[in-house]
């Protein structure tokens, strides 16, 4: 039967994979771990399987196989600890994905019959599949026929909603056959007909009652489901973000009904029956919606999104080890799920009123992404790329991490190898021209491998996007938000932290940015709704944030009123308007006085500046009273590759971060003076600024001692300033930023490591680290602007 | 010490096993349960880091990986003697972390039998043994049983 693989060219030719899928299941359950030639021949099998129909179609499939291709993996190259246990993992997974594969109809005839016969035929190809002994599917009460049981046959047309998303038939089929198969997993939905829409009861019971007969699920499968569902769950809330302003995007409502199935699907089979049951509540209300029986706007959306939140924080407790309960609450989501009209849901007027209004803005930003001339269209309403084709693998970072120095080494290692092959003569060209060749393979294997680490900025725009609604909502306005350049790509440790600095910024946007309402608004002759933009773009080595509202602005007379009220300067004469306007990111700011649900609880804009520095970033702030106000964050690509200056002190040699340097300078002595024979400082256009020697600081023999025949790296860390003492500056270079073993705790005036690109060991200066030590040898002063230093102190 | 009641020499014996030995200074012999031992490298340019614990020589870079090495004869008062082609880092990981030990010879791994094992003599406060497992005694000398966790720096002792 394994045989049969390679032979399906063709769709409609494929014979009945199910059945292969399951003897390579079979064949696998009679190799022992240790028949390493037979394994790893199932495991091509599979892997061949894996790019085919109907696997490649199916994301439950492909998933299920991927995993016991992956635990196959674990036992060939033995990195698994219990080889036995992956291998029956494998089995179970390939039982579980022969089960769900199609009941081997041929393409054709399920696109031809749109309302299946109700009737429990079983169709002949099914015999097949029924002696196999598949648990779920012989605890089934109804388990041949998965087509009676379709939520689609109530519904007139049920196809072509998933149809408009997909170029081909194949996948119309396997979005058919994704019901069919989480019909057949999970029982007791095949019992119901959906479109009868079932009691919430009816639905969770059996489901409970299949608990006890399943063993306890395997913690990593566990895992792998919460990192999926928590995928799937933030794709669907940026499809229903999506769809709320764009209703008819079947696109997008195939992407969240897509993702409730799947996390159903997988809950049953992990037996989670709570997930199940609320994941489908939702998936009904779903396919009310892909019919077009039901609106995607107003209350049903915020319904919607009320199921994504509940599924977060089940998914959440799953991550946690424990499986969670049925409570009254969640009983209470899934009646209004189910039953959305009998608790007064309704697609509000008040969203419909604002559909013009958005289609103009569509309008616009398609406009401004064409002008632009993206690959992409970005509007917020652009039709998005169909995802199911893309293929997925998780990694470990820490594997990750460790390829990407193993081609670190290779570059300087290929590196070594040039410079030697530059000094053999001209006879020896042809190995010249393969080292040549060699290096620029390597060096795009490099560029590679760095950017295996990006990831989009797309998903920390949906969290904005939500915090954007909900904010508008509960504060009674309506926001426009608009999003461009949500492909720009950042460092996947960054993502997580760059989050909570952007969502407060958006809240504070509209919370204080924005007029309180329409009417206030319409006075000052702007749109009825509020806009706020988000844009990311690259520029240089940085990816540039900026957040924008079209409120209010910002009145600097207002913010320097407060921040002499509130003891932060004692006048802001002298300052300019910008550095007013810096000053709402001082610490125990806030421009609101009374504190709201929404914002305003004391912690302020010196958090987003701090979380912003952290990661190695400035900000911005333009405003204009009556205009509006633009937040623009300056980013690093990534944190893990230092942008510095390599300078040499004596024998060794430090790196600089770029970010904190102001310029160098061979001084002049006239500009040099000293404080009681020691403190030495150096006076530039006005500032004094202290002069720190690294030679001192770090013990270092044999460095330039003079200044004036040394170089003076002049250094801004915060409100701190500093003139570093350096034999020379060796050049710009771009490092990676790498621990120093962990053998010890952090050491003052040290940020880390970097291998230079001899293959030596360099040290990346911390600044502030260093300036403190400064300090405290010298015991000179805190360094001081002078036109700036009553302002600041 | 209920344990002198059964055997007095038990405890040492159990430290019987595998190890790599290797010579600090002129000719003291130390050794390594081979279990913590990753790897033998020869010596590289070390990068010294300021403000590490005084008995740590610096980093090196490892394939890509920085790690710290240690020069326990700062630590032990041993004189060092001038590096030579047998001057090596030995590559420990005690607790997962990877941390290089510099040694001025490398001798063999050998089995080092329970029942030559015996207890570090006292020297009072002149000479430190805490870092001593025991001693196994051979025909010709002596060898360190070192315990390797207790020698190498820990993360609380980095000062300037």
């Amino acid at each position: 039967m394994t045989g049969a693989w390679g032979g399906y060219s063709i769709m409609s030719e494929y014979a009945d994979p199910p059945i292969s899928l399951d003897a390579l299941a079979r064949s696998l359950e009679q190799l022992g771990v240790a028949d390493l030639g037979g394994l790893s021949e199932v495991r091509n099998t599979l892997a061949m399987a894996c790019a085919e129909p109907p696997i490649c179609d199916q994301l439950a499939l492909t998933t299920l196989a991927e995993r016991a291709l992956a635990a196959l993996d674990g036992i060939l190259t033995s990195s698994v600890k219990q080889p036995s246990r992956a291998l029956a993992k494998a089995v179970k997974l390939l039982k579980a994905a022969a089960e769900q594969a199609p009941k081997s109809e041929a393409p054709p005839e399920v696109a031809a019959p749109p309302t299946p016969p109700p009737a429990p035929t079983v169709p002949p190809e099914s015999v097949k599949i029924a002696p196999d002994p598949l648990p779920l599917v012989a605890a089934s009460p109804a388990p041949a026929s998965p087509a009676p049981a379709s939520p689609a046959p109530a519904s007139p047309a049920p196809a072509p909603a998933p149809a408009k998303a997909t170029p081909a038939s194949a996948n119309l089929i396997s979005f058919d056959k994704l019901e069919d198969i989480q019909l057949v997993s999970v029982p007791p939905y095949s019992t119901a007909t959906l479109s009868e829409a079932p009691k919430p009861r009816a639905a969770a019971t059996p489901v409970e009652a299949e608990e006890p007969a399943g063993e306890p699920p395997d913690p990593e499968l566990l895992q792998e489901f919460v990192a999926e569902a928590n995928q799937y769950l933030a794709d669907a809330e940026a499809a229903l973000l999506r769809l709320e302003s764009n209703p008819t995007d079947a696109d997008a409502i195939g992407t969240v009904f897509r993702g409730f199935h799947t996390i159903k699907g997988v809950s049953a089979f992990l037996g989670l029956p709570t997930v199940t049951s609320v994941a489908h509540s939702a998936e009904s209300l779903l396919s009310r919606m892909r019919d077009g029986e039901l609106p995607c706007s107003g209350g049903y959306a915020s319904l919607a999104l009320s199921s994504i939140d509940a599924l977060k924080g089940l998914v959440s407790l799953v991550a946690r080890g424990t499986t969670p309960k049925m409570t009254p609450a969640l009983d209470a989501l899934s009646e209004r799920l189910l039953h959305p009209e009998a608790h007064g849901i309704r697609g509000t007027a008040a969203e419909a009123a604002l559909a013009p209004a958005q289609a103009q803005v569509q309008a616009q930003a398609q406009a401004l992404a064409q002008a632009e001339e993206r690959e992409e269209p970005q509007g917020p309403q652009a039709a998005r790329p169909e995802t199911v084709q893309e293929s997925w693998i998780r990694v470990r970072t820490d594997r990750l991490d460790r390829l990407i120095d193993m081609v670190g080494e290779l570059v300087i290692a290929q590196s070594m190898v040039t410079a030697d092959a530059m000094q053999l003569d001209d006879t020896q060209d042809g190995l010249q021209k393969k080292v040549g060749h060699a290096a620029k393979i390597i060096r795009e294997l490099q560029d590679l491998s760095m950017s295996l680490r990006m990831v989009p900025l797309r998903q920390t725009f949906q969290k904005v996007a939500r915090v954007v609604r909900d904010v508008g909502q509960k504060s009674g306005r309506t926001v426009q938000f608009l999003t461009d350049g949500d492909d720009t790509e950042i460092d996947r440790n960054m993502v997580e932290v760059l989050a909570d600095p952007l969502i407060h910024m958006a809240r504070n946007a509209v919370d204080h940015g924005l007029e309180p309402n329409a009417g206030a608004r319409q006075d000052v002759g702007k749109t009825p709704h509020g806009n706020v933009k988000l844009v990311a773009l690259r520029s240089g080595g940085e990816v540039v944030l900026q957040l924008s509202d079209d409120g209010r602005g910002i009145d600097p007379a207002r913010v320097a009123a407060k921040a002499i009220e509130r003891g932060i300067i004692q006048s802001a004469e002298g300052m300019t308007e910008a550095e007013v306007l810096n000053l709402i990111f001082e610490p125990g700011f806030s421009t609101r006085d009374e504190v709201t649900d929404i914002s305003g609880r004391g912690v302020g804009m010196d958090v987003v500046k701090r979380g912003v520095e952290a990661l190695k970033g400035r900000i911005e702030i333009t405003s204009k009273i009556g205009e509006g106000t633009t937040f623009s964050l300056r980013l690093p690509l990534t944190l893990a590759i230092t942008d510095g200056m390599l300078v040499r002190v004596g024998s060794e040699r430090y790196v600089i971060p770029s970010v904190g340097i102001r310029l160098s300078l061979r001084p002049d002595p006239q500009h040099l003076s000293t404080i009681a024979e020691r403190g030495e400082f150096l006076r530039l256009r006005g500032e004094l600024i202290p002069i720190c020697r690294l030679h001192h600081l770090f013990n270092i023999d044999g460095a330039q001692e003079d200044p004036a025949h040394g170089l003076l790296v002049v250094v801004n860390e915060g409100s701190q300033t500093a003139a570093v003492l350096v034999d020379e500056v060796l050049g710009q270079q771009q490092v990676v930023t790498k621990s120093l073993g962990g053998l010890w705790g952090p050491l003052p005036g040290i940020a880390g490591g970097a291998i230079l690109g001899d293959g030596k060991v360099g040290l990346i200066l911390d600044l502030v680290g260093v300036a403190g030590l400064s300090r405290q040898r010298s015991s000179f002063g805190r360094p001081r602007m002078l036109a700036q230093a009553m302002a600041f102190s | 010490m209920s344990y002198n009641e059964v055997d007095p020499n038990a405890r040492w014996h159990a430290l019987g096993g595998k190890y790599l030995t290797f010579v600090l200074g002129a000719s003291e012999e130390y050794a390594i349960p081979i279990r913590h031992v990753q790897e033998i490298i020869g010596l590289m340019p070390i990068t010294p880091v300021p403000g590490a614990p005084s008995d740590v020589s610096g980093v090196i870079n490892l394939r890509g990986k920085i790690v710290p090495v240690t020069d326990l004869r700062y630590k032990f008062g041993i004189t060092p003697g001038e590096p030579t082609g047998q001057t090596c880092v030995i590559v420990v990981a005690p607790h997962g972390r990877a941390t290089g030990i510099i040694a001025d010879r490398v001798r063999e791994v050998t089995e080092i039998p329970g029942n030559t094992i015996e207890a570090p003599p006292s020297f009072g406060a002149d000479v430190d043994t805490s870092h001593v497992l025991g001693i196994a005694t051979t025909a010709t000398g002596a060898r360190i049983l070192l315990d390797i966790a207790k020698a190498l720096p820990s993360a609380t002792s980095g000062s300037l």
